[in-house]
């Protein structure tokens, strides 16, 4: 983890105390050079390249396309940009499938250069660049927001340093006006940047961590029981939560130390007492990523809900890596909205607020987004056997 | 849900405080004994996991802290030395140590051996381990010792013992002020090469120990909840017998031989004599079994061969002139009773308990000569 290594804290003790004591016409650049000095020490020259080009791509499309023009030049680098992301992160595993599928219905192998074909390490953190930059592209295009003129602007809102490896993802409306009028923060929100980055630590380490020394020992058992996959259940959804808001706590009170302001990522999603509650709680900079880029442009609520919500959902949990088991969890998450939409419009009275319901709501929910870390964190197969070992010791000896 | 989000907030600062008033507390608390790191607190450490090596955390979950006696009378023996007490590589129960307690119980001795071996062959680590359990009020002390644990490696030569030493930097200190007798100089030695004022450095070694303890310690009770749960389940030994080909034998012995010069100049039997001498505490010496030619692996056949008979007449001088009862078992075991060149089979280890506890036995009941 980027944030426990040594080397960041010996560069964060330097960049935001530098900061503050920069020129207010040099801070600008001091974020600049500091983001790019942290990029290059975790990324190394080759996980730069790909990014920096990226980014030029990105940054003069964008003022090319301004005002609804250069519709061809939007598409082809919208395309550079999501391929370089299916090339670094997919290509493998997609090749893979494919072959495996190939084979399963009897259209042969694929031969032996592409089966075994493995794709370049992804630079750091191009999922994160990926979403932000088509965000940025569809604003300007579609939406007819100003782009970015000034580079170092763009350069900053691209690199910024505490988002960059786990985000929050970052919306450039919000976060590039920030930057016109860089100033110290208070000695009060400088504190409670502080706090926040030390909140976080303690969620990762005390909390994320120690959940991993049981879920380990836990995995290792002879037979999965009721207890204990309602255990690995339940810890691993605890794990993630604690893990990855730790993570956007340190980046959220880093940047609050910068006297800026990133999006929060989450807000008590345990406390979801629906599904849809749960998604505008969980990771909320991806999910709302995912409803105005890929939910919304392919119809959204008006055609094919249904369909649209499958979609965005698989390719939610495609994101979180190359694996059948992150598709699944995403189509489960898909199909369990889906199932929440119709009962919510068949049976509008169990979705009232009374504390019975409120309390059954919470139950199904949680159960639901637990079962799901399962699916999340483990293959098709070995979920299989966790659902059915228990059922089956009822049974029988 | 009425758990409003300054519930939440709240809910989480008193979970916050109340950990760090806990772990102030059990730090502060002479007598608090802590979970344990090592199966049911046996030992100091698990087989393989030498992470935390702070021995104010590794006693406090020893059985040292824990064990109430069995009755007003029984005696606490404690087992000092390398890995071949420790007993590696084998589960407790197999362990010379652990067969010595059945032994001591089917005999009807009261006394009870408690097994603070720590694996790395070097006997200043072992004058500290024993001082920093002293608290724990031995009745008597049972040293296994080989050459190899005569080796001088202060301050720096070999790094797990150079992190042993760093975590422990404050009983360094404390030991180098008034050092046991004949290890004034490795002492000196460490505390030079520490900082002059360890404080803050010991702080913040002591807070990253406290961490990987509370993760071990996690780890160790989630094992014992399965083991609950699934009472037949059998973890995965340790993997031994497998070759390493990079050792070679003779390398390592010649980069040793400067480490084994003068290698009687400190000595832990006279740090034994001085706390018999000053606590009334009796002590047993084992010149412990070793292979004396290298099998499997032989990186733990360190010293020159050709000292061998100058040590094996220096100790029982040595041990004689001293006071201290001593027990010879260089030559107990075949070379085939080895998983490599110090540590006994399981075979090894009984045959070591067999004549460990007739000694001790004898030693518990008054009989001076084992």
């Amino acid at each position: 983890m980027i944030f426990l290594d040594n080397w960041f804290w010996i560069f964060a003790v330097i960049a935001v105390p530098g900061f503050w004591l920069c020129p207010k016409p040099l801070k600008l650049y001091w974020l600049l050079a500091a983001s790019g000095i942290f990029h290059f020490h975790f990324a190394g020259p080759a996980g730069m390249a790909p990014i920096i080009l990226l980014a030029l791509m990105t940054y003069v499309t964008g003022i090319a396309v301004a005002g609804g023009n250069g519709r061809r030049l939007f598409i082809a680098t919208c395309t550079l940009v999501v391929g370089s992301l299916l090339f670094y992160k997919y290509s493998s595993f997609g090749l893979a499938s494919l072959g495996a599928f190939g084979s399963a219905l009897g259209f042969g192998s694929l031969p032996t250069e592409l089966s075994t074909w493995r794709a370049p390490i992804a630079p750091l953190a191009i999922s994160f660049f990926t979403f932000e930059f088509i965000h940025y592209l569809y604003e300007v295009r579609v939406h007819g927001r100003e782009p970015i003129r000034n580079p170092i602007h763009f350069g900053v809102f691209a690199i910024f340093f505490p988002s960059l490896a786990s985000g929050p993802i970052k919306r450039f409306p919000d976060f590039v006006p920030q930057l016109e009028r860089l100033e110290n923060p208070g000695v009060d929100k400088a504190l409670a940047g502080a706090r926040r980055v030390i909140r976080g630590m303690f969620k990762k380490v005390c909390i994320a961590d120690l959940l991993v020394e049981f879920i380990v020992v836990f995995e290792d058992v002879p037979q999965y029981t009721f207890p204990v996959v309602a255990a690995l259940a339940v810890l691993q959804g605890f794990r993630i939560y604690y893990d990855f808001a730790g993570y956007s706590d340190m980046a959220i009170g880093l940047a609050q130390m910068l006297n800026l302001t990133i999006p929060e990522n989450f807000d008590r999603p345990y406390f979801s007492t629906s599904l849809q509650d749960f998604w505008r709680r969980w990771h909320m900079s991806l999910s709302s990523w995912i409803r105005d880029y890929i939910y919304i442009p392919l119809g959204g609520n008006r055609n094919h809900r249904g369909a649209n919500m499958l979609m965005a959902m698989f390719i939610c949990g495609l994101w979180h890596g190359a694996a059948w088991n992150f598709a699944i969890w995403g189509l489960y998450h898909g199909l369990g909205l889906g199932l929440e939409n119709i009962i919510k419009s068949r049976y509008p009275t169990l979705f009232e607020d009374r504390r019975v319901l409120t309390a059954a709501r919470w139950c199904c929910c949680y159960g639901f987004v637990s079962y799901g870390w399962l699916l999340f964190f483990y293959p098709a197969s070995t979920v299989w056997r966790m659902t059915v070992d228990p059922i089956l010791a009822l049974f029988g000896p | 849900m009425s758990f409003g989000k300054r519930g939440w907030v709240r809910l989480q600062r008193v979970l916050l405080v109340g950990f760090f008033i806990l772990a102030g507390a059990t730090t502060v608390w002479a007598k608090i004994c802590l979970p344990p790191v090592s199966g049911d607190r046996p030992r100091l450490h698990d087989i393989d996991k030498t992470g935390v090596l702070w021995l104010e955390l590794l006693l406090r979950q020893h059985e040292v802290c824990w064990r109430e006696a069995r009755s007003p009378n029984e005696k606490r023996v404690f087992a000092i030395g390398n890995s071949a007490i420790y007993g590696f590589p084998w589960p407790y129960e197999s362990t010379a140590i652990a067969l010595v307690n059945e032994e001591l119980e089917r005999q009807g001795v009261a006394a009870h051996i408690f097994n603070l071996g720590f694996v790395f062959t070097y006997q200043t680590k072992e004058a500290m381990i024993l001082s920093e359990a002293l608290r724990y009020e031995p009745d008597f002390i049972v040293y296994g010792v080989t050459l190899d644990d005569y080796a001088h490696l202060a301050p720096f030569p070999y790094l797990p013992v150079t992190k042993f030493f760093e975590a422990n930097s404050r009983a360094v200190a404390r030991l180098a002020a008034d050092p046991p007798r004949s290890f004034e100089e490795p002492f000196r030695l460490y505390r030079d090469a520490q900082a002059a004022d360890v404080r803050p450095y010991a702080s913040w070694i002591e807070f990253r120990q406290a961490g990987t303890f509370v993760r071990l310690a996690a780890q160790q009770t989630a094992k014992t909840i399965r083991k609950r749960m699934f009472p037949s389940f059998q973890e995965e030994g340790p993997r031994i017998g497998k070759k390493n080909p990079r050792y070679d034998c003779n390398k390592i012995k010649r980069s040793f031989e400067k480490t084994y010069a003068n290698w009687n100049e400190w000595s832990m039997l006279e740090y034994l004599a001085q706390l018999r001498a000053e606590t009334g505490v009796e002590v047993l010496v084992v010149n412990w079994p070793v292979a004396h030619e290298p099998r499997g692996d032989c990186y733990n056949v360190r010293y020159p061969n050709e000292s061998f008979e100058e040590y094996l007449e220096w100790m029982k001088k040595k041990a004689d002139g001293l006071g201290l009862a001593y027990l010879d078992l260089h030559d107990l075991l075949d070379r085939l009773e080895f998983v490599d060149s110090v540590h006994p089979t399981i075979e090894g280890q009984r045959k070591v308990a067999t004549r460990l506890g007739e000694a001790l036995t004898r030693l518990l009941e008054g009989e001076r000569a084992p």
